[in-house]
């Protein structure tokens, strides 16, 4: 069902053509399975939460890890982290187990339920965290308040009760943590959840510097349109099983519905519409003023439909992906179950 | 062990706000009550209430609430993260029960006493001794059990061994009643050190028992941790 699954990406997409090329890749999965047993054993409360995933992450590569809830997304999350125990597979990275302390020393890690020692300050809680990554203690104040600073947190808040943060200063103070000694490989489940518009920017720009200091990324997200911004390439988890890979090459390639908003008062005849878009090769769909919808075959077809309606005299103030490239995923017919 | 963990470990435990108002309530009044009677003899058995107050939850209320996921992030042993706790809990037990035995001390020779520094010796090492075993039995039954289940498995190793003692010796069944003394002196360590005073002959056996237990316990809660999976906490 994997190459099934596959085929809509490109072949080098495939996540079963991936698999263990050694020494390139940061991170190795290799056909991990993964069961939760519900109470006393029996095979009627068994839960394969991992059904033979396999997967490589390259240096510097962000991989965005996208399913629906319950999907498997944080077990996987929990077997390349080494909190969980896998029943077969195996995760390496860097060729070492992912448990391994010289694997933790370069390894940052923001948690979806961030869970801190309340009775900390913020910025007690950073230096505990600077110690027990072992980053050096010589300039480990300076590092601290740097990396508050970095995540746009007020000298302040650094000396208040984490007990006290909000939400979303909760999650700016997570990331700063999980950046404590610059690690080479950053684990981020749901990053931006919680957080403010601002904030949202703010991480955007973060894991952007991430991106072209090359540091590895894995994003777990529910956010498509962030994963889409950030990740390199993306994984569809769905009951376990990887289902789809995706990249922003092979996205380039889908269909998709394009709302394109007009001037405020241009009122364009539909079958002029029509005209422009039969054309570029696209097809009209709805009329609701400012917005006109297209289906387009691709990001050329995208362009070329563009083109033609500002050739064409329609005042075209901005497009937007109706559906993100990422949703398609989720709209898929899913493979049916071996289990 | 790993300082980091354990002083963190140990300003936790003097920041919980329902120890140190458990801790105080039990140490001033055993100060009033070794004062009252001109004997240090009532603090004695502080020192294993002590280690209670300091240990409980010391793994569990880590498991529950879901810190341990960004502490084993870190390239940190499980291993040296349950003997800090241990040695977190063990310390901070001691460092009161030091402070209730001087400040008793001091009230009694106030007040007339007499008291010899090798009694006040004995008494701070052998509280120690009690201590450091307790909070290794708590460290192990909290490896088993989330929040504050360490307490209720140690009631419950308490109530069992005396129960199951008594029901033995009712019996008339000499080995049946000395296992469960044993299991009950293994949740619940006792030594004395009287014999280095009077000159009475070493209790081996009570010595052995003791310093077994430490190993046991921590060696129960390395295992049982390093086979734990770390998810995230029960809220």
């Amino acid at each position: 069902m994997h190459h099934h699954a596959c085929q809509p990406t490109p072949p080098d997409s495939c996540p079963r053509r991936h698999r263990a090329r050694g020494s390139l890749s940061t991170i190795v999965v290799e056909d991990l399975v993964k069961t939760y047993r519900r109470g006393f054993a029996g095979p009627g409360t068994a839960v394969r939460a991992l059904d033979g995933v396999s997967l490589e992450v390259r240096p510097g590569e962000s991989l965005g890890i996208i399913g629906p809830n319950g999907a498997g997304k944080t077990t996987l999350l929990g077997c390349l982290l080494g909190f969980l125990t896998p029943d077969s597979g195996r995760v390496t990275i860097d060729g070492l187990p992912p448990d391994d302390l010289a694997v933790r020393a370069g390894t940052g890690y923001l948690p979806e339920r961030l869970v801190l020692d309340r009775w900390m300050s913020g910025l007690d809680f950073l230096r505990y965290h600077h110690a027990l990554a072992r980053a050096g203690a010589v300039g480990r104040d300076a590092e601290c308040r740097a990396l508050l600073e970095r995540v746009g947190l007020e000298p302040a808040a650094g000396d208040r009760r984490v007990a006290s943060y909000s939400r979303g200063m909760l999650q700016r103070l997570g990331l700063a943590q999980a950046l404590i000694g610059r690690p080479q490989r950053l684990f981020l489940d749901e990053p931006i959840s919680g957080v403010d518009p601002g904030g949202v920017a703010l991480f955007r720009r973060i894991l952007s510097d991430l991106r072209a200091e090359g540091v590895t990324l894995v994003i777990n997200s529910h956010q498509l349109d962030e994963v889409e911004r950030v990740c390199s390439r993306v994984v569809f988890v769905q009951r376990g099983r990887l289902e789809a890979m995706d990249t922003a090459v092979a996205g380039a390639a889908h269909a998709r519905l394009l709302r394109v908003r007009l001037a405020a008062l241009a009122r364009p005849e539909r079958a002029a519409l029509e005209a422009l878009a039969a054309r570029a090769g696209a097809r009209f769909q709805t009329w609701d003023a400012p917005d006109a919808r297209f289906v387009v075959d691709d990001d050329a077809g995208a362009t070329r439909l563009l083109a033609a309606l500002i050739e064409g005299g329609v005042p075209v103030v901005e497009a937007v992906a109706e559906e993100g490239r990422l949703e398609r995923l989720f709209t898929r017919p899913a493979a049916p179950s071996a289990t | 062990m790993n300082a980091t963990l354990l002083l963190a470990s140990l300003r936790q435990r003097f920041t919980s706000p329902m120890r140190i108002a458990l801790a105080a309530l039990l140490s001033l009044s055993s100060i009033g009550i070794g004062m009252a009677m001109r004997s240090l003899a009532p603090l004695e058995s502080l020192a294993g209430t002590l280690a209670l107050v300091f240990a409980a939850g010391a793994i569990g209320q880590d498991l529950a609430s879901g810190v341990l996921q960004l502490t084993f992030s870190r390239p940190q042993t499980r291993q040296s993260y349950v003997l800090s706790r241990w040695a977190a809990a063990a310390i901070g037990a001691w460092s009161v029960h030091t402070l209730v035995v001087l400040v008793t001390a001091s009230g009694i020779a106030l007040r007339g006493g007499a008291l010899s520094p090798r009694v006040l010796m004995l008494l701070v090492t052998e509280s120690g001794m009690i201590i450091a075993a307790t909070a290794a039995v708590i460290v192990g039954l909290s490896s088993l059990a989330r929040g504050l289940g360490d307490l209720a498995l140690f009631a419950l190793g308490v109530f069992a061994s005396a129960l199951g003692a008594q029901i033995a010796r009712a019996r008339g069944i000499g080995w049946l009643e000395r296992v469960f003394s044993e299991l009950g002196r293994t949740v619940q360590p006792e030594i004395r050190l009287n014999f280095l005073l009077h000159g009475d002959p070493v209790p081996w056996a009570a010595l052995a028992a003791w310093a077994s237990t430490i190993p046991l316990f921590l060696a129960l809660a390395i295992a049982v941790m390093n086979r734990r999976e770390i998810s995230y906490g029960d809220s």
